[in-house]
């Protein structure tokens, strides 16, 4: 059977560059997304597009690589499975796989009763320390205790913001918030941390 | 444990581990869509319920069923008159392992997906699925398949005038299967209705009763059989059978307004047959177009062009002398004392420009079954033979061309399985004589016999051949039963020990309202009729 999809060259480009995309870009991918809530096998040039991405989201917050593949198919299956309901809203497609890989992380998290995995970086967790005012190595385990009482969906913000070095839009887009309430929300968490970081 | 890890420096995942995983065709292979309906809230979804809910639920998978084929809903709704001579459906077998496409003995296609049924359950079947296809192009096929042809839109009653219909089930080991949401079926449909662009796609709703408008005209398209191309002397001699009719809506005439300016334009009346029929027509500026000015009315002009507008509405008039050029939209206007006049020649015009319409429809199929017949034989021959013979006939036979200009089809991607058209709604009155009928103030009753018999009748269609459709005349009350309207070429009833009769071409004509009496007295077709193809040939259909 014959599939017609949009110009491969639009969805290279997808693939290769970061979150953003243009309005036509994300225009196209609307096509994309349309073709497999009709056919599923059309959901290649998606799949192919973010697999990538959406497996190093999952990974960075697990121990096991092995999980991380198991869970990003489960990503993608979910995604082709709801894939009936999606509705553009004008941002990236990916966006809402993000999402997915959220709840399903949270999912595993509450089932197995784990602990959710931060992956540090000196680059991140110096920009982190910058922003409150934490300047030595030595503060990491006091810095670290502070951020082990905020809760899970501030820690997600930090981690996007500092550890995936993710800009405010995209955080804004992926956990479907305001720009604007974004910025000031890990504003408010940095001020958390600065204060928990005094008393302990 | 806390509810947070921190890990430095982890590996990272390398190119070559995501690219063992990263398989979209393993994926998809694994990949089973999901079921909407009452069962797609899986296991979990079942332990909570109770058995009022249980009870919802199964309406809801009632009606989901309900939705896509025939069932006790479509069983009342649709009723063949005569059993026994409901048009048959033809079976293909299929794998549901991979996509297929059938091709049906009329020339259409049907192009299935893989995995496209689930059982009443919604659970996907594997393996074997019968598919069950028939087709309904002409009107003995719409009679005989009790498939109702009306109409309601915005609160107006239609007909559809159907460019062919067809009806598509599945089942497996007996039982009905399903369509899986978001899986649809190609069916390339042989339409007799030649290229044109007016018919709609409807689907039938069982459940609500009546025609579901689906989507616009998917344009006749074109198969990749080889077509039979008549030799321009055939073509010659079908024009000269069939002239083609060259149809001018003549315009509503407007009356000239008095605040208006407005001028004579001497005009090529060849040229503009339908403004040629009004006396004193003058053209008025369309109020709001700016590149008019009252000064242009002042001054002599070179030349003076005019040219029908896009919206065959208005006409644009240009001034010009030497480099100086103006255009501009007007009306054309009928001044005061001539304006009652062409009232009444535009009534005049309007009723001959219809019975044109209808003639020239008449003409466009008869020119289209011509070439239908003739595709239609050819197609049957080619999918007979085989692949070394084709090649063979297309290297020897001077009447093929490959690929493109081929048999007419009309395409529907078939999201449920039932009844499907290809139709353009047509104004029912159009099958009732309303003169005749106004002119008959007092009520009258109707009468049918046959052989000097009374005849007590189940149903009664009067078919228009040439718009392919019928319009199923009510029964239950006979004291202002409709005359037959012009159109209608041949009336059939049905009795109610399943004999079919009739009342064809002229004698339909002539029945008239006798005092207090309309009488039919029908024929009854010949016994020995065993099939539809066999009354299409007794009637002449």
């Amino acid at each position: 059977m014959d599939v017609k999809f949009p110009t491969m060259t639009a969805i290279i480009a997808m693939t290769e560059r970061s979150y953003y995309q243009t309005a036509e870009e994300i225009d196209v991918e609307m096509e994309l997304v349309k073709a497999a809530q009709k056919d599923p096998r059309c959901f290649g040039p998606l799949y192919n597009a973010y697999y990538k991405r959406i497996v190093a989201y999952v990974y960075h917050r697990l121990e096991s690589k092995e999980e991380a593949f198991e869970i990003t198919a489960q990503v993608f299956y979910k995604a082709l499975s709801n894939l009936a309901g999606y509705k553009s809203k004008g941002v990236p497609f990916s966006a809402w796989l993000f999402r997915i890989a959220s709840n399903e992380l949270n999912a595993v998290f509450r089932k197995h009763k784990r602990s959710r995995i931060v992956s540090l970086d000196e680059e991140g967790l110096s920009e982190l320390k910058t922003e409150i005012e934490t300047a030595t190595s030595a503060q990491d385990e006091a810095l670290f205790k502070a951020m082990e009482q905020l809760d899970a969906e501030e820690m997600e913000l930090i981690d996007m913001r500092f550890f995936e070095q993710r800009s405010f839009r995209e955080i804004a887009e992926i956990m479907e918030m305001g720009e604007s309430a974004c910025k000031m929300r890990t504003y408010r968490i940095l001020e958390k941390l600065k204060t928990k970081l005094k008393h302990l | 444990m806390g509810k947070f890890t921190f890990k430095k420096g982890k590996e990272k995942l390398s190119e070559q581990e995501i690219g063992q995983h990263m398989n979209f065709d393993k994926f998809i292979s694994g990949y089973t869509p999901p079921v909407k309906g009452w069962f797609s809230g899986g296991t979990k979804l079942f332990t909570i319920l109770s058995s009022g809910t249980a009870l919802l639920i199964v309406a809801g998978y009632l009606l989901y069923t309900s939705a896509q084929t025939g069932d006790e809903h479509a069983t009342a709704f649709i009723q063949p008159p005569i059993p026994a001579l409901n048009p048959a459906t033809d079976l293909f077998v299929l794998n549901t392992a991979a996509d297929t496409t059938v091709v049906h003995t009329t020339g259409s296609t049907i192009t299935v997906p893989q995995h496209a049924f689930a059982d009443e359950k919604g659970i996907p079947v594997t393996g074997k699925v019968e598919l069950h296809y028939r087709e309904f192009h002409d009107p003995v096929d719409l009679v005989l398949s009790g498939i109702p042809m009306h109409y309601d839109s915005a609160g107006t009653s239609y007909l559809l005038e159907s460019a062919g219909m067809f009806e598509i089930t599945a089942s497996k080991d007996g039982k009905p299967v399903f369509l899986l949401p978001g899986k649809e079926l190609s069916v390339n449909m042989v339409s007799h209705s030649g290229n044109s662009d007016d018919y709609n796609i409807y689907s039938l709703d069982t459940v609500k009763r009546q025609w579901q408008y689906v989507a616009e005209n998917t344009s006749a398209n074109k198969s990749c059989m080889p077509v039979f191309e008549p030799s321009p002397a055939m073509k010659k001699r079908m024009d000269a059978e069939n002239p083609e009719l060259v149809l001018t809506k003549p315009p509503l005439p407007k009356k000239a307004n008095a605040d208006a300016d407005n001028f004579s334009i001497d005009y090529r009346k060849d040229e503009f047959p339908e403004l040629a029929s009004y006396s004193g027509i003058k053209f008025e500026p369309v109020k709001g177009d700016k590149n008019y000015k009252p000064s242009l009315a002042r001054k002599t002009w070179d030349e003076v062009r005019i040219e029908r507008h896009p919206d065959n509405e208005h006409y644009i008039v240009t001034f010009s002398k030497e480099k100086e050029s103006h255009s501009f939209m007007v009306s054309p206007v009928v001044d005061a004392e001539n304006y009652d006049a062409a009232l009444a020649d535009y009534a005049l015009r309007q009723k001959k420009y219809e019975a044109l319409l209808v003639a020239k429809k008449k003409n466009d199929r008869l020119k289209n079954d011509s070439l239908y017949r003739l595709n239609a034989m050819f197609a049957g021959m080619w999918e007979k033979s085989n692949l070394e013979e084709r090649f063979s006939n297309f290297i020897s036979n001077s009447y093929m061309e490959t690929a493109q200009d081929l048999l007419t089809y009309r395409t529907f991607a078939v999201s449920k399985l039932g009844y499907w058209n290809s139709d353009q709604p047509i104004p029912r009155p159009f099958f009732v004589n309303v003169d005749e009928m106004k002119k008959t103030k007092e009520t009258y009753t109707a009468s049918f016999s046959a052989g000097g018999e009374q005849l007590l009748l189940k149903n009664i269609f009067f078919i228009d051949r040439e718009l392919n459709t019928l319009f199923n005349a009510p029964v239950k009350d006979l004291t202002r039963f409709p005359i037959p309207g012009p159109s209608v070429d041949i009336m059939i009833g049905i009795t109610y020990d399943n004999k079919l009769v009739y009342l064809k071409d002229e004698e339909l004509r002539k029945v008239k309202v006798t005092g207090e009496t309309l009488s039919f007295n029908m024929k009854q077709a010949g016994a020995g009729i065993t099939s539809p193809q066999q009354l299409k040939q007794f009637l002449k259909l």
